[in-house]
């Protein structure tokens, strides 16, 4: 992070002046740090609710898929990209002279700010970086950190269970609470069987159910009956995936959720 | 009007005409011999009496319509014995025997103490009581077909059709299995054998349909039919036909010269 | 006949086996569950989480193993004695990835989510066509090389279009999911995807239970089969059927879980005197017993992986496969 975090910076006169983004990360940064006019594309994941925080912001910019040929037609002077985007790709683009700048998802909130200050400066937009940061830790503080002995689990579909070494679990551990998936051995994304989640019954159960009904296969163990009753003595919260995907000021909100539900808890409010 | 009354019988594969008008009657205790060239439509006959084909004109069997039969009622009225010999799984010669027995079980049921019988008197009459427990698909050719035949005979049908049950017999067991054919036939069964072995034919017969491109071109005794002119006729040989013991013997010489 | 009564040992002994498993069954899986308790809040449920566990998630996973593992038995071997191929199974044949292929279309079209039976209806579609495509290929005198090779292009199509079907699809999970309906799992399925499917696999069950005897008499190829008494016709209508009705639910709740229908007739077998009728139950209970145990050794083996049930399966039929493959080509030349 450190290294990257060194990565050349942009003065205002050398701005760049045609910013295009490929990642649903970098897309979310850029649009809440780019001057008007300077983002031209963002990728197409960016205006899908099921990825993005800020989809409907996404839809004032055109998008782009993510392939070389597309990007080198917009003739940008700056990509932005993921790392976990196509090696090919970026390595295609570089190679044809084009500035590429890869961003690692935000797994802390240390990460949110770095990346906010690294978008800014490659952007040229160092004093709106550093307000965006500074109110985001102004909320932070408002927010306080109490710890509660409370457990939360954050389970998406087909029984995966987000822990150590992902956003939700740095929020978890914002919020004060103790994440169920630490407590199970999950690092990164694990599968936890719906029986071992049933025989943990987490004071505080987060789901990504978009609350659409059963689409994919995999959504079924939100309808499962065994999860059903869990989810009913559990107080239970359902923040859709584009929370846990990338962070950002946004992330805060889930933060604040997780806190408003476990003094609901502690408060005896339904 | 008893035995098998086949009237105006005709079949079709496509456009052509397989069997053409085919009328003939076999009555109680006959042993009737179906002769004729490769493709005369020998086996079609049978295939068509058994229901397999598609067929025109009028089949019945001691008054009853053939095609109105249900498929079971047929089933232990006409055992039919393919020329395909067939066998998918190795199974053991007595199951495969006792498959004869099909039509007579009730769903479900064992088989029952007559069931027993009759398929140890069909595996007696075709000697292979002795490979009982004999995958059938181990068997040597003469055996295999020999355990065949008895699932025929174990069906216990008082009409029998036979397509070249003899072919791959050694002389020893052609014999026996016409004999056997012919008990049956004293024991009131009529029995329809497809056969091209002409000296078996008319030594043990008692009738001969001589089948030529989809007609029955004579039907009468074996001297009758068998006779020199028909056989450089029909097949293009020439043969030694005798007389020994009151029985017609006959024995294909060569090819008609053509002149 | 002797053969008669070793049968029945075999069917008992096979139906101790099933019942033993299914206990296993119940007693695995990754929470760390007393078994006593556990058996006790079988018989008197309480409001314990650990009912919920044994009553919701446990029972339903071991019934459905047994329930599929008898399914796919039993329409293995019927199928290898209504194609007289022991090469014929419904995952080889493409019928699996078919019944795969109509669940994944009424999940993705949202069908599923309005009308919770067309789940299992499309399935049996998926797996109907498959059969009837078979016939029009391969037909009942197909030789044992076109029937699979039929078998092989209809899996690889309703394996693609299973793909395409996932990759359009706008969730983040379903290009996942593909794995789930190419291989089969039992985890985390519920009471709701028993009563889905048992009625269909009963159905399917009767209609292929009762075809014992005419699979025997077509031991010796259709027209004696005929002459016999057996009807080739309603035999190919019920065992199409049968075998569609059984897979198709199979499919519809677990995905496609390949070998089980091939391994197990062909072990039995030698053991029923190669009689298709015999073979019939023990095929079931065969079955049953197969999935059951593989179902165990999947949360065994990686209990916190869901590692899928058809990977197991595979690993044991595929080489078996070959080695069938080797002695069905040894036994033609």
């Amino acid at each position: 992070m450190v290294a990257l975090a060194a990565a050349p910076t942009a003065s205002a006169e050398t701005m760049p002046q045609r910013v295009v983004s490929m990642n649903v990360c970098t897309d979310q940064l850029a649009m809440l740090l780019a001057a008007d006019g300077q983002l031209i594309s963002v990728s197409s994941l960016a205006r899908d609710a099921d990825y993005s925080m800020l989809a409907e912001d996404a839809a004032a910019y055109p998008i782009n898929y993510g392939r070389a040929e597309e990007i080198h037609q917009l003739s940008p002077d700056l990509v932005l990209a993921g790392t976990f985007t196509t090696r090919s790709t970026v390595a295609m683009l570089r190679r044809l002279g084009i500035h590429v700048e890869e961003f690692a998802p935000e797994t802390s909130l240390d990460d949110i700010r770095s990346n906010l200050q690294r978008m800014g400066s490659l952007l040229g937009r160092e004093d709106e970086a550093a307000e965006l940061v500074a109110a985001f830790d102004t909320r932070l503080a408002g927010l306080g950190s109490d710890r509660s002995d409370l457990d939360v689990a954050i389970y998406e579909p087909d029984s995966y269970a987000l822990g150590p070494g992902t956003l939700a679990h740095a929020v978890v551990e914002a919020a004060g609470l103790t994440n169920v998936a630490d407590a199970l051995g999950v690092t990164g994304m694990g599968r936890v069987p719906l029986e071992v989640m049933v025989m943990q019954a987490p004071d505080i159960l987060v789901t990504t159910d978009d609350g659409d009904g059963v689409r994919v296969r995999a959504e079924e163990n939100f309808a499962h009956p065994a999860f059903r009753r869990v989810a009913a003595t559990s107080r239970t919260l359902s923040l859709p995936g584009p929370h846990w995907v990338c962070g950002g000021p946004f992330t805060l909100d889930a933060i604040e959720l997780l806190q408003n539900a476990a003094a609901d808890i502690a408060d005896g409010r339904p | 009007m008893s035995g098998l009354v086949v009237q105006n019988l005709s079949v079709r594969l496509g456009r052509r005409a397989v069997l053409d008008g085919v009328s003939f009657t076999a009555t109680k205790g006959e042993l009737i011999g179906l002769v004729g060239v490769n493709g005369a439509g020998k086996s079609t006959l049978l295939r068509a009496l058994v229901g397999l084909l598609p067929s025109d004109g009028s089949m019945e069997f001691d008054g009853v319509d053939l095609r109105r039969m249900k498929a079971g009622e047929r089933a232990r009225r006409i055992a039919y014995l393919p020329q395909e010999r067939e066998i998918a799984w190795p199974i053991a010669v007595a199951d495969l025997v006792a498959l004869g027995r099909t039509p007579h079980r009730k769903p479900f049921a064992p088989l029952a103490h007559t069931d027993l019988e009759a398929i140890d008197r069909a595996m007696a009459r075709m000697d292979v009581e002795h490979l009982r427990a004999v995958p059938a698909t181990e068997l040597s050719g003469g055996e295999r077909a020999r355990a065949l035949i008895a699932r025929a005979l174990a069906q216990e049908a008082p009409l029998l059709l036979v397509d070249e049950p003899t072919a791959g017999l050694d002389p020893g067991h052609q014999i026996d299995l016409m004999q056997v054919l012919t008990d049956l036939t004293t024991a009131g069964t009529t029995v329809l054998v497809c056969i091209h072995d002409l000296a078996l034919a008319a030594r043990w017969c008692s009738r001969i349909l001589l089948v030529d491109a989809g007609t029955i071109k004579a039907d009468g005794l074996p001297e009758d039919v068998l006779s020199h002119e028909m056989l450089g006729s029909i097949y293009g040989i020439t043969a030694h036909i005798a007389e020994v013991d009151g029985r017609t013997i006959i024995q294909p010489l060569g090819r008609v010269q053509t002149v | 006949m002797r053969r008669a009564a070793g049968t029945k040992v075999l069917l008992g002994g096979l139906s101790l086996l099933v019942l033993m498993l299914f206990f296993l069954s119940l007693l695995t899986g990754p929470a760390d569950l007393s078994p006593v308790d556990s058996l006790r809040v079988l018989v008197s449920p309480d409001e314990s989480a650990l009912t919920l566990v044994m009553w919701e998630i446990r029972l339903p996973r071991a019934l459905l193993g047994l329930m599929i593992g008898a399914s796919l038995g039993l329409s293995g071997a019927v199928l290898q004695g209504y194609l007289r191929n022991p090469l014929a199974e419904p995952g080889l044949l493409g019928v699996s990835a078919s019944a795969s292929l109509g669940a994944v279309i009424a999940i993705h079209s949202g069908l599923a989510a309005a009308f919770a039976l067309s789940l299992p209806l499309m399935a049996l579609l998926g797996a109907l066509a498959s059969v009837l495509a078979l016939h029009l290929f391969a037909g009942r005198t197909g030789s044992a090389l076109t029937v699979i090779l039929a078998g092989v292009a209809l899996s690889s199509l309703a394996g693609a279009m299973t793909s395409l079907v996932l990759n359009l699809s706008s969730n983040p999970f379903a290009a996942l999911e593909i794995v789930f309906w190419m291989l089969g799992s039992l985890a985390d399925r519920s009471m709701v995807h028993v009563y889905l499917a048992a009625p269909f696999m009963l159905a399917g069950g009767a209609l292929l239970a009762g075809l014992g005897r005419m699979l025997d008499t077509l031991t010796l190829g259709p027209d004696t089969a005929a002459s016999m008494g057996t009807s080739m016709r309603r035999l190919g209508v019920l065992a199409t059927f049968g075998t569609a009705l059984s897979v198709g639910a199979a499919a519809a709740v677990a995905g496609a879980i390949g070998f089980v229908g091939l391994i197990v007739p062909h072990l039995l077998r030698p053991l029923v005197g190669s009689q298709p009728s015999r073979l019939l139950p023990a095929s079931a209970l065969g079955g049953a017993c197969l999935l059951l145990a593989a179902d165990v050794a999947v949360r065994l083996i990686a209990p916190e992986r869901d590692l899928k049930l058809g990977v197991l399966t595979a690993a044991i039929g595929a080489p078996f496969f070959l080695w069938l493959v080797i002695k069905h080509r040894r036994s033609a030349a």
